[in-house]
């Protein structure tokens, strides 16, 4: 008994130490992958509750996922571009708060509902850059499986997503950058602070 | 006159000995044909044409010898539909002449360093950039999926993608109109079956694309054969006929011109080359028609037409002994020796007519002939050799040459009137002649302008007044393409060149000690009001280079990724195309209903249709039209993306090179504004500059330094040429009223071609100028003949045998210089009119003027 014990043991041992190095190899790729991990698991989490859950509960419970794993403050400064120096701090901070909400709503409202669902993060990175471009896909239960592509950095001491690439291609950061402009060209920083907080509004409207 | 007796008794001797002296002198015209065909060349380098220590001239050499690469240019000039036609045409046709060798040492594409490409955002002003990169990042969607999929079929998907955008997220699709125009024109003209790319350049960087131009260059510096009228010649025939073969050209999107010092050169010879050939054809048969008219018989035109050859190639052997390089102006001393030596063969074979006449004997007719009229043409050749050679001591050596050969040249052809005629005439023995030589009109009008001599002299002492008042009007249009054929392709690639300042050709050269000294000096000159830009290695260092790196960095941060593709698809298949087609049509369909505003969309729905039904070829060919050029800007957008900031250590060599000397010596380059491209305005241009900067070269000073110094050294001739004559009718004439009788006329006739120029009107330029003193050379002959006649007791002028031979005398010189006003060629029609123009002055001085004069005073003996 001893004896198959120790044999045992030093197996585990040796399982562990191998799952271990093998840990340690692909340290660096899953350091970058395990943001977006997680946030596919917030996700999953609120769209089995889907709509039987109430919208602020949802949203509570995927609020501090993205928190941690999207580096807003960045995106929102750089989609709103060269101007964002110029707008006074408690208008950069109201625009902070409203592009967070605006954002978890985003995702809380399109992900309401499971119906078989799949996500996949495949393990190879892409470094362009300081960056690294994680693959993932989104496969539902019947029909074509959407990429999606992450683009992570470096912020705070963790691997931040900085961008997403829709189909791998298309950029959120530019489109959003696009729009910005637009309404920021008529009414200014007060200009882009309604319209975020309007369409979080409408958002949360229709996801009721 | 002892000179009168002793050319008789060289007449006499030459009669004599008449068949020797024309074997003689045939032998000797073999000699000299030999010898001038063995030695004589032509240069076509117009810079030797001024002395070398004039100031303009070695600031010129400097900068010649500092920049060799801008040396004997022929420039191709390209322009097409799109700017990326243009760009690959260039290259194409770059590579093509770099791999000859045979005709071409150095080829160049200033404009299209990749370093440019790289920094080239940094050029823009920060507001431009600004939205040049606002309007890329706005088509990122698009750029994106092209970027993976560079095809229609990515195309396509990405059009699904909008529409998709649109349905479920309202996107705006303001940003992306002006390229879904572009898209669907291409689309709309491929399915037409007329394919044509699509600019990328265009469509992303909207008018940036002519920033910079329409054209773009080629810069070659050809193998010259020196020898030749046409140096460049076979280098740009080489050059047309690789641009031929280019895949732009072909298709007649794009067009390559051909121009540059060596072409403009060329072009401009091959033009005058063609008028010569035309204009000796006519110039001889008609001074045939005029001799035949003059002289009546073969007998005697033959001595006179043999007599002018001796003559003329006995002055070839002289300009190859004395000169040994012709240049383009003395080239022109043939047309001279024609017009102007064959007056006194005429003037002795009239005279000699006229002697038959009164003594039947030849031989004593002819020794009286050169007794009577040797020396009235011994005076006249050496007046007109005193005013040629009154060129010699100008700084323009090109006419100081031509004023040697042709100053020689007349004494020669008086050697021959007076040695070889008399011999070739005797030899040919013409028939008497039973007729009076002079013309009976010329009697009747001899007494209509002796009765009303004092209204005549009246009208031209009004005329002469007229015309002294006129001669500060005289216009001198110093631009020197205004002397060039304007219809060469050359010339006119020029004209199109120089309507925009950043290709005009006319600018300043400064060379600044360093770097430093040259950004003063472009600081000083920028205010000028002539002056439209100031160039030098500096400009190559942006400005505000901080605030656009960090604007160029951001819209980086934004596009790098989406342009940088995990995997880039293969060509797709027609069938693809189409099934991607298909989709992306109901897609944007089932949106068109929310946007029933949106023409472009809708517009972009019926060409998907078409398309869907259209056959393979027509897909693969719109999807060939569409991507063609993508991959090129989307590759230079990703490098313009990593600019990194610019010093002057960072230019490269090749760049660095046209601007900045290897002893640290920096060039300054001053553009001049629309105003300053008429010879006012440039005058005005260098005057400014040259007061900031006094060692200023480059071609717009050489321009006006030449035409001052052309302008000087024909003025110094003018005076010259007139004192030589005065100073040798005094010695001649040893009576100051004979000299006087000589020269008034001569001033009048150029008062008269004054008014003439003025309300014709014929302005001055440089070639015509050389007319000037050369109606000084032709008009006194005419004067000396009449008055020395008058001096021997002659009273009848018009009626005289003189007058006739004069009339004649005129017609052959003016035919010779007429058939120069019919060349193609501007310059030298100028000259030619305004030869004539002055020809027609004088005659009229010398046939109404005079007589009117001679018969206000008392007649000698």
């Amino acid at each position: 008994m001893r004896m198959i014990g120790r044999r045992a043991l030093v197996l585990r041992l040796g399982m562990a130490g191998g799952l271990l190095v093998s840990l340690a190899t692909h340290a660096t790729a899953s350091e970058v992958t395990a943001p977006i991990e997680k946030l596919y698991a917030a996700l999953l989490g609120i769209m089995k509750q889907g709509r039987s859950v109430p919208f602020s509960q949802r949203y509570d419970a995927v609020a501090p996922v993205i928190d941690t794993v999207f580096d807003l403050a960045g995106i929102l400064q750089v989609s709103v571009g060269p101007r964002w120096a110029g707008l006074p701090a408690d208008e950069q901070a109201a625009l902070m708060d409203a592009y967070r909400r605006y954002t978890i709503t985003t995702y809380v409202a399109n992900f309401d509902n499971f119906s078989g669902q799949r996500f996949e993060v495949l393990p190879t990175v892409r470094t362009i850059g300081r960056d690294e471009v994680v693959q993932s896909r989104i496969i539902p239960a019947s029909g074509a499986a959407r990429q999606l592509d992450y683009a992570m950095r470096q912020v705070g001491g963790g691997w931040r997503i900085v961008d997403v690439l829709f189909d791998g291609t298309i950029s959120r950061l530019a489109v959003q950058r696009s729009d910005f402009r637009a309404v920021m060209a008529s009414g200014g920083g007060a200009a882009l602070l309604a319209s975020l907080q309007q369409k979080t509004a409408d958002l949360q409207a229709s996801a009721q | 006159m002892t000179m009168g007796r002793t050319i008789g008794l060289v007449v006499t001797f030459a009669q004599r000995w008449a068949l020797p002296v024309v074997v003689a002198g045939l032998l000797a015209a073999m000699v000299s044909i030999w010898f001038a065909a063995g030695h004589l060349g032509i240069t076509t380098d117009t810079a030797l044409l001024f002395s070398s220590d004039l100031p303009f001239r070695q600031r010129a050499v400097m900068l010649d010898r500092a920049f060799p690469q801008f040396q004997d240019l022929l420039v191709a000039v390209i322009d097409a539909q799109e700017p990326e036609e243009a760009d690959a045409t260039a290259a194409a046709l770059a590579s093509a002449l770099a791999a000859d060798t045979v005709h071409f040492r150095t080829v160049r594409r200033p404009d299209a360093l990749p370093w440019l490409h790289r920094e080239g955002m940094l050029f823009l002003k920060p507001d431009r950039l600004a939205d040049v990169l606002d309007r890329t990042i706005d088509a990122q969607p698009f750029l994106g999926r092209l970027a993976a999929d560079p095809s229609a079929r990515g195309l396509f998907d990405a059009f699904s993608l909008l529409a998709t955008g649109v349905e479920q997220g309202g996107m705006n699709l303001g940003p992306y109109q002006a390229a879904l125009e572009g898209v669907h024109r291409t689309m709309a003209a491929a399915i037409a079956g007329r394919p044509e790319p699509l600019s990328w350049m265009r469509l992303l960087g909207g008018d940036l694309a002519d920033m910079g131009g329409r054209y773009r260059f080629v810069l070659a510096q050809p193998v010259l054969a020196h020898g030749q009228l046409e140096a460049g010649g076979a280098a740009t025939k080489a050059m047309r006929e690789a641009a031929a073969q280019l895949e732009f050209v072909r298709s007649g999107a794009a067009r390559v011109r051909v121009t540059g010092s060596v072409a403009l050169s060329d072009e401009e010879f091959g033009t005058v080359a063609r008028g010569v050939v035309q204009g000796i054809v006519i110039s001889v048969t008609l001074i045939t028609l005029w001799l035949f008219l003059a002289v009546r018989s073969w007998r005697l035109i033959l001595p006179i037409l043999g007599t002018l050859s001796l003559g003329l190639t006995l002055t070839l052997l002289f300009a190859a002994i004395a000169v040994g390089t012709l240049n383009v102006m003395s080239v022109g001393f043939g047309i001279l020796f024609i017009g102007i030596a064959v007056d006194f063969a005429i003037q002795f074979a009239v005279r000699y007519r006229d002697m038959r006449h009164r003594h039947g004997d030849p031989v004593l007719a002819m020794t009286e002939t050169g007794r009577a009229v040797g020396a009235q043409i011994l005076v006249a050749a050496a007046a007109t050799s005193a005013g040629f050679l009154a060129f010699l001591p100008t700084d323009f050596r090109g006419v100081a040459e031509l004023g040697l050969i042709a100053g020689i040249g007349m004494l020669i052809a008086f050697a021959c009137t007076i040695v070889f005629l008399p011999a070739c005439i005797s030899l040919l023995r013409p028939r008497g002649e039973p007729a009076e030589v002079g013309y009976r009109w010329g009697v009747w009008l001899d007494s209509a302008i002796r009765r009303r001599r004092h209204p005549v002299l009246a009208v031209f002492v009004l005329l002469g007044m007229v015309g002294a008042v006129q001669i500060p009007h005289l216009r001198f249009d110093s631009d020197p393409l205004h002397t060039k054929d304007p219809s060469t392709e050359a010339m006119r690639t020029l004209y199109d060149l120089m309507d925009s300042p950043v290709t005009n050709p006319f600018t300043i050269t400064i060379l600044a000690t360093n770097p430093a000294e040259a950004e003063a000096l472009a600081q000083q000159l920028h205010p000028l009001s002539l002056v439209e830009n100031v160039l030098s290695i500096n400009s190559f260092v942006p400005a505000d280079q901080r605030q656009k790196l960090a604007l160029i960095a951001d819209a980086a941060d934004v596009l790098t990724i989406g342009l940088t593709p995990r995997a880039v698809a293969a060509s797709p298949s027609a069938e693809q195309i189409r099934a991607a087609a298909t989709t992306a049509q109901a897609d944007i369909e089932r949106v068109l209903p929310k946007r029933p505003d949106d023409r472009t969309l809708a517009a972009i729905a019926a060409d998907l249709r078409a398309l869907v039904g259209a056959a393979d070829a027509t897909l693969l060919a719109t999807d060939r039209a569409l991507t063609r050029f993508l991959p090129m800007q989307l590759d230079q957008l990703r490098t313009a993306l990593q600019a990194e900031p610019v010093t002057l250590a960072a230019i490269p060599p090749e760049l660095a090179r046209d601007w900045l000397l290897p002893d640290g010596r920096a060039r300054v380059q001053v553009l001049p504004k629309h105003e300053a491209r008429n010879s006012a305005g440039l005058a005005a241009f260098v005057a400014q500059v040259a007061a900031v900067a006094p060692q200023a070269g480059g071609s717009a000073v050489t321009i006006e330094a030449s035409s001052a110094t052309i302008v000087g050294a024909f003025r110094s001739a003018a005076l010259g040429a007139l004192v030589a004559i005065t100073v040798l009718l005094g010695v001649s004439l040893r009576r100051a009223l004979d000299a006087a009788l000589v020269l008034a006329p001569l001033l009048l006739s150029g008062l008269m071609t004054a008014i003439a120029m003025v309300l014709m009107p014929l302005p001055l330029n440089y070639a015509n100028i050389i007319a000037l003193p050369l109606l000084l050379g032709v008009g006194v002959s005419f004067n000396i003949y009449f008055v020395m006649n008058w001096r021997a007791g002659q009273t009848a002028v018009l009626g005289s045998p003189t007058a006739r031979a004069i009339l004649f005398s005129a017609l052959t010189t003016g035919t010779a210089f007429g058939s120069l006003a019919l060349s193609g060629h501007p310059g030298t029609a100028s000259m030619g009119a305004l030869l004539i123009t002055s020809l027609v002055c004088t005659l009229v001085a010398s046939l109404v003027f005079i007589p009117a004069l001679l018969a206000c005073l008392r007649p000698r003996r």
